[in-house]
């Protein structure tokens, strides 16, 4: 068993430096072909109460890697989204599911058609510690911007810095951190996306994410590289460039990811830290069709390569195809071939060395992927009936 | 027959004759055999075992379950001992002792502030003791409080958890002092030798290593090297029956100026380097896949023309290439293993990072990149010399060893004999890169480094630093020393770092620059010939590694603390 260890570094928008590495406990995680790096979860322990205590607030926003035999790449890696710490009669949470430090509200003036947003209010000492996270709140119709403007400052002053909670844990207390990260491409949802171009101007979805979108986030490099373009893949559809509804930037960015391209699905998401720049950047391509992997029903489906070699469970990533090699082992290739998976989510669960996958909850991902994988269905319920010669 | 000891102790171990550090003049400690009234009337020894919650592929489908993480899970001891003394005062001093270690015990895991490591000490053989952290003491009375009879003395139950291993030296004890009780001189262990990072009586040393390793051509085949990046560790100088902790220090030594090494990489390989066949034929292999003939670490240089858009092989080891060089059997058994490839090149022709994209492919049953392969990431070639990383790659790519199927078990190749050298092999090794820029580039390759992660390997990362002086030091520990007896890897940056050295003129002056320890820092195996591989880099240095890698050498020292499940027998 090789032991699974939480490095903490500071927070993305204070600096990179290395803090410490905890082993962990009941170690966790998730990574999605859409999104990347999804979620993790942990538990490590402090050295006292005391010290658990105090990192509730040190470690909020951290940034975090994961690293397990391969000391290049980590399994996983984000930033840590909330801390919860059980003394016993008590448990301490805190999250920056509720921290806001950007605030803004969208409105119709009254006769008018067009929505309108107040302009941003900020609480820069609180986004030079955690990055720019902005809240926009729909508030209908308006006479004019004062009502939205209240609404905008007192939303700011009440989520602009973390807030710890406590609630009864039932007697139940063992000293140990427990965490709960996201990745990075959850930072996509902090910034709203505004472009009032007029509602009949349209350009390419390339277009929108490299000169709009990615260029437009106030966060920077902070947590990926918004400038490196290299994993944006040509998508030329054309489509409005209007977006004054509130929508974040993966808002948007899943409307073009679900409508994909020339019967492409598409996938999107932050990628990994590259371990030879340092750097992460943005991908936006077509789903991948090639079987990496393989699995055996009499084994437990535990993950091997396309040689039968077993894959370390902590490797297993999704975006690829899976193929069960000891059932249906006759099967013709029509129509969907049920041996074969396309991963779009692979968990991971430590204490059982077991990553588990499966695909969307969208089917559409599963069928492309067997469409392209040439199991083409052309029975009398799909398509064209077989030719016979 | 009887324990020589068997005591409880509180504390690190003093340095003979040191007079400088705060570690307590005198341990506390209580000896359970026949002293101060106490003496042990029964134990039976309990050894670490499989933990219950062991991990298994269990399917309903299969037969059998199938291992996939076997721990071992702490021990717990149970003794009985015999507290002479009818007085309840005589029962009662015994009592606060016991209380005293298994509060300080219980408090060494639990605060920060507790740092002395309280440990149990079993010495079953004369001169061979073996320690052991303790991690919880619970105790209890037998008989009963209203019996008369029991007047002369009373029995006690201790329970003592501990780790799953025993130690060679007591917990947090400077490893270095096992090397003097290796080599029969334990009381020559002072404060006037005891230093971790100077020249002394180190268990294994080395000195001049490379950033690399060639062989010595004058043999063929080979059979020496004229260039290491390892230390040789005899299997007779590692004792135990389980993996043995291990402390490095290692100084990166440069005539002129010390380069700012940020990185270090550490790896443990156990396969041999060279083997000879039963017809006493002799096979040789190395880690370091060099770009040119001259195998000195020197760059070659290709050209990546801008019709070469797709991957396209520019360096190619199969054994029959003529460049680049041939020295190295290319076999699937000599090479097994699970590597990381790193590609030591950058682009010189100006332009910008990915300009050429470069991908290693492993190639199994010969040369032809038509046959079963496997392709890494592709990777952006940077504008500086580099360490690309080019992923993880299984050799053989199927199973774990390549079995003959003449039925004679695991072999080497011997044939075909076909090309530049008459150099057998049957895997093949290609970097391949491609042009993004639409005019040719130029590429300076050093060599493709294989780094085995299977055995442990980690990368000590250390912050930005502006060198000073001619040398500097790391100090990486696994046996507890620099983690007050816990069982965690802790680095260090000792000297070199302008920033550090400034804060006294001695390293006690200022302890070390704190640096990361990625992975698992290997452990060594008893018995077993073994090497421990070294390679530094800095990431984007300006310069080639022409110039200050090759003038670099590295000198290292090493200690371990040997560990044993059962009783100590050396």
């Amino acid at each position: 068993m090789v032991a699974h260890y939480l490095h903490v570094y500071q927070r993305p928008a204070q600096g990179n430096t290395f803090i410490r590495r905890y082993p962990t406990y009941n170690y966790r995680h998730r990574i999605s072909a859409v999104g990347g790096f999804d979620s993790m979860s942990c538990a490590i322990a402090g050295g006292d109460y005391g010290e658990s205590r105090r990192l509730i607030d040190e470690y909020l926003g951290c940034r975090v890697a994961v690293y397990v035999d391969n000391p290049m790449e980590p399994v996983w890696e984000g930033f840590i989204n909330r801390l919860r710490f059980a003394t016993g009669n008590e448990e301490w949470s805190i999250s920056l599911d509720e921290l806001y430090n950007r605030s803004t509200v969208t409105y119709t003036t009254t006769g008018t058609t067009t929505p309108a947003n107040t302009s941003e209010a900020n609480t820069t000492n609180s986004q030079a510690v955690y990055g720019i996270k902005q809240i926009n709140v729909e508030q209908g119709m308006q006479a004019n911007a004062t009502a939205p403007n209240e609404l905008r400052d007192t939303n700011l002053a009440v989520y602009s810095w973390p807030k710890a909670t406590r609630m009864p844990s039932g007697g139940r207390g063992d000293n140990l951190l427990y965490i709960e990260c996201k990745g990075f491409y959850d930072t996509l949802n902090w910034e709203v996306y505004t472009d009032a171009s007029s509602g009949g101007t349209t350009a390419t979805i390339n277009s929108i994410l490299t000169t709009g979108i990615l260029p437009g986030l106030d966060n920077g490099t902070t947590f990926f590289n918004r400038a490196d373009f290299a994993d944006i893949e040509n998508n030329a559809t054309s489509v409005s460039r209007q977006r004054t509804r509130g929508q974040t930037a993966w808002d948007i960015i899943k409307e073009f990811q679900e409508m994909g391209d020339a019967g492409q699905y598409w996938v999107a998401g932050i990628t990994p830290t590259n371990p030879n720049t340092g750097e992460r950047r943005f991908y936006f391509k077509v789903q991948r069709t090639a079987i990496d992997y393989t699995a055996r029903m009499a084994d437990g489906l535990l993950v091997r390569d396309v040689w039968g070699r077993l894959v370390d469970p902590w490797r297993v990533r999704p975006d690829a195809g899976i193929r069960i090699t000891d059932q249906l082992i006759a099967w013709d290739g029509l129509g969907d071939n049920p041996t074969e998976t396309w991963i779009g989510v692979v968990e991971y669960d430590a204490n059982t060395l077991k990553a588990t996958w499966r695909g969307l909850d969208d089917t559409a991902a599963e069928g492309v992927f067997n469409l392209r994988r040439a199991n083409p269905r052309y029975g009398r319920s799909f398509g064209a009936g077989r030719r016979v010669i | 027959m009887t324990p020589v000891t068997l005591a409880i102790h509180k504390g690190i171990p003093q340095v003979p004759l040191d007079t400088r550090s705060f570690e307590r003049a005198a341990r506390d400690s209580l000896s359970l055999v026949n002293a101060n009234g106490v003496s042990l009337v029964s134990w039976t020894p309990t050894f670490a075992s499989i933990k219950s919650n062991a991990v298994y592929a269990n399917s309903a489908l299969g037969d059998g379950r199938t291992p996939l993480a076997l721990p071992l899970d702490n021990v717990t001891q149970t003794l009985t001992i015999s507290v002479s003394g009818s007085s309840v005062s005589g029962r009662a001093y015994v009592q606060r002792r016991l209380q005293e270690f298994a509060r300080a015990a219980h408090n060494y895991w639990t605060t920060n502030w507790q740092i002395d490591p309280v440990w149990l000490e079993w010495e079953q053989t004369p001169g061979k003791p073996q320690y052991v952290l303790i991690t919880r003491i619970d105790f209890a009375w037998q008989g009963d409080a209203f019996d008369v009879n029991q007047t002369q003395s009373a029995l006690m139950t201790v329970t003592i958890e501990h780790l799953p291993y025993w130690r060679g030296l007591p917990p947090g004890d400077n490893p270095k002092k096992w090397a003097y009780h290796h080599n029969g001189t334990p009381l020559n262990f002072t404060s006037s030798n005891c230093s971790l990072i100077a020249t002394g009586a180190h268990l294994v040393s080395a000195t001049g290593l490379r950033n690399w390793m060639t062989w010595d051509t004058a043999n063929s085949p080979y059979r020496s090297e004229s260039a290491e990046n390892f230390i040789d560790i005899p299997g007779t100088s590692v004792r135990g029956d389980s993996p043995a902790l291990l402390e490095l220090a290692l100084e990166i030594s440069h005539p002129s100026a010390a380069p700012s090494y940020t990185e270090v990489y550490i790896w443990r390989s156990s396969r041999d380097l060279s083997v000879t066949d039963r017809n006493n034929n002799q096979y040789s292999v190395g880690y370091n896949l060099n770009g040119d003939t001259a195998k000195a670490g020197g760059a070659s240089s290709f050209t990546v023309t801008a019709a070469e858009t797709t991957m396209t092989g520019k360096r190619v080891w199969t054994g029959d290439q003529a460049i680049p060089n041939t020295d190295l059997w290319m076999d699937k058994n000599l090479l097994r293993g699970r590597y990381i490839i790193f590609a030591r090149m950058y682009q010189s022709t100006a332009g910008a990072v990915g300009n050429v994209r470069a991908q290693v492919r492993v190639i199994d049953q010969g040369s032809a990149a038509t046959n079963t392969y496997v392709d890494g990431p592709e990777v952006s070639v940077q504008l500086t010399t580099a360490l690309h990383y080019m992923g993880v790659f299984n050799i053989p790519l199927a199973e774990r060893a390549e079995m003959s199927p003449d039925g004679n078990g695991m072999f080497v190749s011997s044939v075909p004999t076909a090309g530049v050298g008459n150099i057998p092999y049957n895997i093949g090794i290609q970097l391949q890169c491609r042009n993004t820029a639409g005019a040719n580039r130029d590429i300076q390759f050093y060599d493709l480094v294989m780094m085995p992660i299977d055995e442990g390997a980690c990368r000590l990362q250390a912050p930005s630093f502006t060198a000073s002086g001619t040398y500097i030091q790391y100090l990486v520990d696994g046996t507890g020393y620099l983690a007050r007896g816990k069982n965690e890897a802790v680095a260090k940056l000792i000297t070199g770092n302008a920033a550090v050295t400034s804060g006294g003129p001695l390293p006690d002056d200022y302890g070390g620059e704190p640096v990361e320890v990625r992975g698992e820092l290997p452990t060594l195996l008893p018995g077993v010939d073994q090497r421990i591989y070294i390679m530094v880099n800095t990431p984007a240095q300006a310069v080639p590694f022409t110039s200050p890698d090759q003038a670099s050498s590295i000198t290292a020292w090493l200690n371990i603390i040997p560990q044993w499940q059962g009783v100590r027998d050396a």
